[in-house]
């Protein structure tokens, strides 16, 4: 196919106006019905400073021989500097998470050794979060909500101050009076469970923690750490203005609950021991607490190699355990493995929890062309539930994927594989494959589908190379095609893929 | 349907009239014609144009990058995270976490392109802490791995209480 330059458009228009058009025929139908499609765009990395991964939206494509223009937002650079209380002192490697809607995935930068920030973003209004020690030290991080970042953004670098913060002491106190070492406590802006702060202690010797904190209102857990060895029961003081006045220590106490050991097994069908990774949920009620509690989630997650203990409060718990993702070279061997138990003190120690792997599923993916016959390509197996393990398989000759894998409801994807020349043929097909209760098969049709001609496009600065443009189907969200634009003089920015014929 | 109307029908001199009045600006719009501006004038994408499958792996996102962690929150969505793996004999995806808590390595996907990662799957624990998330691409001897750096929160509410099943 060849396309005429641009500047014979001109005599084209104006010729059938000039010969008239006395017998105004239609013009027959475009071969192809044309559709619209949601197309993403992804960019090569970090370094490059003209383009930014982004949702272009919803585009249309005519059919035939018209091309699928992707339009994008040329990124603008932003920078900023990032000060200590007072604005004096700059503050090096500090985290900056940047988040909007629209823009693929949180992004984030941190600031380099002299406190200065900078980042090309596409142009939108985004929550800031400003944190020292990338929230995993002691320092609490600035919120800044909804900053705009157009092209007018840059005219001046922003300046980014932390509040001041002042230091606090506390306590952690069991039921008979005497600090509780080893417990983590969490410090979450009151009302704001979900946005980290970045400061979590654990205390030490007679319950004793300190750190730093900006005047306001705080929620404040309490609770044993990721490997469930300080058996207290989890507490959540909500919405405390801290710190507290005057200097004063603050006791976090703990209800009186009473703590068994308990001891666990982990192990396949024929009772082998293995090696896993357990997770604990535990329901610490308040029933029978002569003080108020409103109960919680005892959680914690570790691993074993066989056999574990641990002494557990009082509650109703439940054990899990993921089985290996088998990698490479085998099947998926073993299921999920789950337990119940209550830790009861009036009915002293529970017996054992054993947790044994189930066994696996059998699931059968049948793939065909658009005319019904077994075709080639490869199938992306993924969970869609906990641990959400994903897998991909090459189809037999015969169109075929037979997969051992955790019972589960799988969302499937078909990549069709090219014909002899190397060209797409078809889009991707989708289903779902449900293991859940047994066995199970599915059959899953390559869509008829047509080849299209794309261009990745700005307003200002014409075609765009080197972007991967991912097309998705703007109902169900589901990937259709992905290409890459060329980057060559010739054809910067033109991309060619398949996309399914609307149904 | 694309339908043509018959505004044509009236004596030559109107259609010529009409023609020259719509063609006048087509014309000027030709005069200042650039070259390849803003597209290339001509392409032939049947004899020359092909992807570049060059590199095993490209155009990861977001950005691996030592100083772009990417914050995963427990509580919320999914994180896409995926790269253009091309010519591939093995993808495998690892998390590795170098602290606490304890689990330090674990397969979590192979083949695809592309991973969802749920923040509730990763390890749990009340104190924010660093992980990877990497992939791993092979073809014939050459290998390629790289890695994103993760911070993972705890929520508020996860100490809140739920019913346990009885």
């Amino acid at each position: 196919m060849r396309r005429l330059p641009s500047r014979f458009g001109p005599i084209l228009l104006v010729a059938p106006m000039l010969l008239g058009a006395a017998d105004c025929q239609e013009d027959p139908l475009p071969q192809i019905p044309a559709r619209t499609i949601r197309a993403e765009l992804l960019d090569p990395g970090p370094n490059v400073s003209d383009r930014r991964s982004q949702d272009s939206g919803v585009v249309s494509w005519g059919g035939d021989q018209n091309l699928l223009f992707v339009p994008m937002r040329r990124p603008v650079s932003v920078s900023a500097q990032v000060f200590e209380h007072g604005g004096t002192t700059p503050l090096a490697d500090v985290c900056v998470f940047l988040d909007t809607a629209g823009v693929l995935s949180d992004l984030g930068r941190s600031s380099d050794s002299t406190g200065n920030w900078g980042y090309g973003v596409v142009p939108g209004i985004y929550d800031v979060m400003v944190a020292p020690g990338c929230l995993v030290g002691t320092t609490a991080a600035l919120l800044e909500e909804e900053l705009e970042i157009n092209t007018a953004t840059p005219a001046a670098p922003l300046t980014w101050t932390l509040p001041p913060a002042l230091p606090m002491r506390g306590r952690v106190v069991g039921s008979d009076g005497l600090g509780v070492a080893g417990a983590t406590v969490t410090a979450y802006r009151a009302g704001e469970p979900e946005l980290p702060l970045g400061i979590a202690v654990t205390s030490g010797e007679g319950g004793v923690f300190a750190f730093d904190l900006p005047q306001g209102f705080y929620d404040l857990t309490v609770s044993t750490p990721w490997n469930g060895l300080v058996p207290i029961p989890p507490v959540t003081n909500r919405n405390r203005p801290l710190p507290p006045a005057a200097n004063l220590e603050l006791g976090l106490n703990l209800p009186p609950v009473a703590t068994l050991p308990v001891r666990g097994s982990l192990m396949d069908g024929s009772g082998n021991l293995l090696s896993g990774r357990i997770r604990l949920e535990g329901d610490v009620a308040p029933i029978g607490f002569p003080v108020e509690y409103e109960g919680g989630t005892f959680r914690a997650e570790f691993d074993t190699d066989g056999e574990w203990e641990l002494l557990l409060p009082a509650g109703l718990y439940t054990a899990t355990s993921f089985p290996p993702h088998p990698g490479l070279f085998s099947e998926q061997t073993l299921g999920l493995a789950t337990a119940d138990f209550a830790v009861e003190p009036s009915s002293g120690p529970p017996d054992d929890v054993a947790l044994v792997y189930s066994e696996p599923r059998l699931g059968r993916v049948v793939v065909r062309d658009a005319e019904g016959d077994p075709a080639q390509g490869h199938v992306n197996l993924r969970m869609t539930s906990p641990p959400h393990y994903a897998y991909q398989l090459a189809t037999a000759e015969d169109g075929v994927v037979v997969a051992s894998l955790i019972a589960d409801l799988y969302d499937v994807e078909v990549v069709p594989a090219r014909d002899a020349d190397g060209n797409k043929v078809a889009a991707r097909a989708h289903g779902e494959l449900d293991l859940r209760e047994s066995n199970a098969e599915v059959d899953l049709w390559l869509p008829q589908s047509d080849v299209y001609e794309g261009v990745v496009v700005t307003a200002d600065q014409g075609q765009i190379g080197n972007m991967k443009v991912v097309l998705r189907d703007p109902e169900t969200g589901k990937i259709v095609d992905d290409a890459l634009s060329d980057n060559t003089d010739g054809f910067r920015g033109f991309f060619r893929g398949v996309m399914p014929r609307a149904r | 349907m694309i339908a043509r109307s018959c505004v044509w029908e009236g004596p030559a001199i109107r259609r010529l009239l009409l023609a020259t009045a719509v063609a006048l600006p087509v014309f000027m719009a030709g005069c200042i014609w650039l070259p390849n501006w803003p597209f290339a004038d001509t392409i032939v994408p049947g004899e020359d144009f092909a992807e570049d499958d060059s590199q095993l792996v490209s155009h990861c996102t977001p950005h691996q990058d030592p100083r772009v962690p990417v914050l995963m929150r427990r509580g919320a969505a999914a994180t896409s995270f995926s790269c253009r793996v091309r010519n591939a004999d093995s993808v495998l995806w690892h998390v590795r976490i170098p602290g606490e808590p304890s689990v330090r390595d674990y397969v979590i996907a192979t083949g695809v392109e592309r991973l969802d990662v749920f923040p509730d799957d990763l390890p749990w624990s009340p104190r924010p802490y660093r992980a990877e998330l990497e992939i791993a691409v092979g073809q014939g001897t050459t290998n390629r791995s790289s890695r994103w750096q993760l911070i993972v929160t705890s929520h508020a509410d996860d100490l809140a209480r739920i019913e346990a099943t009885p």
